[in-house]
């Protein structure tokens, strides 16, 4: 099976992020691969392990997309392909999508797999546009995964219950939590990450983005913080405060 | 209509814009270009000017994609056979946007619905509802229903595109906007519309709460929005407020079912009350210390009307199922209020959380973070203070 990962080097939303004359400062902040990548590379590896083939990583970016895809590759990517673009951070979900599907459309694959969202931006958009530009079929947020003679058979948690589908390949399927246990990178792997060459593409086009940030503001709220040792005036409080 | 000048401190009359217009638009007089009436503003020189000396500056971003677009539209929906709070939400905030744009709104149902709920919607504030008519397929097939919205979209032109940001809006709506080729900005806490440029105005929180975006999309139509729940109070029944019903009738793609087919749906019994929708919030970490403690998280939240969360501690150590987890690989909610239960309050979680209204935190240990952003909070064993909670609830309810 030949299985491409879409990965993304997001920041760390653990980081207190600050705002400087308007723009998010970006500088000294720890980008880290998607947490939610991480499920989807472990489901490429798995697949593989039992069919054969290729997991190859590519993220739209520039050094944090290459640390992603070096990571990728420590946990057992074949291979990973940068599309260069410096200023992927504030492209929308549609832009990335573009440059993912003018490559993806030139190469051959059964199987697209990606993080359900990213946790920085939040946005989950990328995986829907793109399966639309490669016309390709698409479940969101995958829970359970098998794989069966060119059909995906997949679970999905919805508001109703699990449902099961199945899905003619080749299909993009994004990750939840609950898919698997991802694996930590092996000393091996991450000798081999350092050393990998990774496949670098300048677009031809740059591909603009949909949407324009008007403002960015810090999200600060002050919160009353009255803390108490005893039941009964922590009780009054919630009273007197309208909570209950 | 655009305007193109030149800034003419930065011009050094090199001549390239001359050379390279495509349609003979350019002048130089004075070694400074003039634009004649042949320019179509595509913008040729501006990306060639070595010295970024001309600019064009788009007025109204209607002229990009025309102005046929027109009204604001919501996907409707129902829940136990009424008009799902949701929606009623969506059509307050839907009916101020079509106030300042002097708009329509428009609610679409993605199946019919009987005149009672149409009529009701009207009451709440559409102006037109539409209901797909398109025949029964097993379960909810995000991308048939996605397609049906897309082809309607495409026939009627909306300006505004607005959903909720809950599973079912988070899967469908990426996929319309993908099909129409339009942007989409999720989980927006606050929508707005400037009446002169007539774009859409979308704030959503970013990097796990950290930052507040505003953000539009000047070169699309619709624009399209998920609005989380709860970010404004459900629209008011006014009896006067008349409105029409339309029938669309659709026929899904064989291709779109052939490829992804529904197999199974197996129901399960689910909490009451759903985390993302949910007003309150009682959730249950570390501290509640197996399974069994989250019976008393259960009982609060059950007291209350409200959902129970968990943090990633309590879900990795298997006390609760996956999707109860609010924070950085769970669900990121905002209630009115939050009820933090022997939750640390790691980052991690924060991040799902910290937009909640009211932050109430019991935790043991006085020095836990949680109590930083909590508005109340007690030191206190959660085995005690949760049920005492639960009791003094019951018992004001029931001298009510």
């Amino acid at each position: 099976m030949d299985i491409f990962v879409l990965v993304r080097g997001g920041v760390d939303t653990g980081e207190s992020i600050t705002v400087t004359d308007g723009k998010v400062n970006l500088e000294n902040v720890m980008f880290i691969t998607n947490p939610f990548d991480e499920f989807a590379i472990e489901a490429g590896l798995q697949l593989k392990e039992k069919f054969g083939g290729n997991v190859t990583a590519i993220s739209v970016g520039d050094k944090h997309a290459e640390q992603a895809l070096r990571n990728a590759i420590a946990m057992g990517v074949d291979h990973g392909i940068m599309i260069k673009r410096s200023d992927y951070f504030w492209l929308g979900a549609m832009g990335i999508a573009r440059h993912l599907a003018d490559v993806l459309s030139e190469r051959k694959f059964d199987l697209i797999l990606a993080g359900n969202i990213s946790t920085d931006m939040q946005r989950g958009g990328v995986t829907a546009y793109l399966s639309a530009m490669l016309g390709i079929p698409f479940v969101p947020s995958i829970t359970g995964l098998s794989v069966d003679d060119g059909v995906a058979f997949v679970e999905r948690e919805e508001d109703w219950g699990k449902s099961s589908y199945k899905v003619t390949l080749p299909a993009l399927l994004s990750c939840d939590k609950g898919l698997n246990q991802p694996r930590l990178p092996s000393f091996r792997g991450v000798m081999k990450a350092k050393r990998a060459k990774l496949e670098v593409i300048e677009p031809s086009e740059l591909h603009s983005g949909e949407a324009e940030v008007v403002r960015v503001e810090k999200y600060a709220r002050s919160r009353q913080r009255q803390i108490f040792d005893d039941f009964e005036p922590f009780f009054e409080a919630l009273k007197k405060g309208g909570v209950l | 209509m655009a305007k193109i000048y030149v800034i003419e401190e930065k011009c050094v009359s090199c001549s390239i814009c001359e050379s390279v217009c495509p349609f003979g638009a350019i002048e130089m007089v004075d070694g400074i270009p003039h634009f004649n009436d042949a320019c179509t503003f595509c913008g040729a020189c501006v990306e060639e000017c070595p010295e970024e000396a001309i600019v064009i500056e788009r007025e109204s971003k209607r002229e990009v994609t025309g102005d046929e677009h027109h009204d604001v539209w919501l996907y409707a929906e129902l829940e136990a056979d009424s008009i799902s709070k949701v929606t009623l939400e969506l059509l307050r905030i839907a009916r101020e946007l079509a106030d300042k744009l002097n708009e329509k709104v428009v609610a679409v149902f993605p199946h019919v619905v009987s005149d009672e709920i149409a009529d009701g919607v009207i009451k709440h504030g559409a102006d037109i509802v539409w209901m797909i008519d398109m025949p029964s397929i097993k379960g909810f097939h995000d991308e048939v229903v996605a397609d049906a919205f897309a082809e309607l979209m495409r026939q009627e032109k909306p300006e505004i595109f607005i959903a909720p940001a809950t599973d079912i809006g988070r899967a469908l709506t990426p996929r319309m906007a993908a099909i129409l080729k339009t942007g989409l900005t999720a989980d927006c806490t606050e929508l707005d519309v400037d009446p002169e440029t007539r774009l859409l105005l979308q704030t959503r929180p970013a990097f796990g709460g950290n930052i507040m975006a505003t953000i539009y999309t000047p070169y699309h139509k619709p624009q399209m929005a998920t609005v989380r729940p709860h970010m404004v109070k459900p629209a008011e029944s006014d009896d006067g407020h008349k409105g029409e019903v339309k029938k669309f009738d659709y026929q899904p793609d064989p291709l779109l079912l052939a490829a992804k087919a529904i197999l199974e749906i197996v129901e399960e019994e689910k909490d009451e009350v759903k985390l993302e929708d949910a007003d309150i919030i009682v959730a249950g970490g570390r501290g509640v210390g197996g399974p069994d403690g989250f019976k008393v998280i259960y009982e609060l939240a059950h007291e209350l009307g409200g959902a129970v969360g968990a943090s990633r501690a309590a879900v990795d150590e298997g006390w609760i199922p996956y999707p109860h987890q609010v924070g950085q690989t769970g669900k990121t909610v905002s209630p009115k209020l939050y009820i933090a239960c022997g939750i640390s309050g790691a980052i991690q979680h924060v991040v799902g959380m910290r937009t909640s209204d009211i932050i109430v935190a019991i935790n043991k240990d006085p020095m836990a973070p949680i109590f930083d952003i909590a508005d109340y909070g007690i030191v206190g064993d959660l085995f005690e203070v949760v049920p005492a909670l639960t009791e003094a609830i019951r018992k004001i309810k029931s001298s009510k």
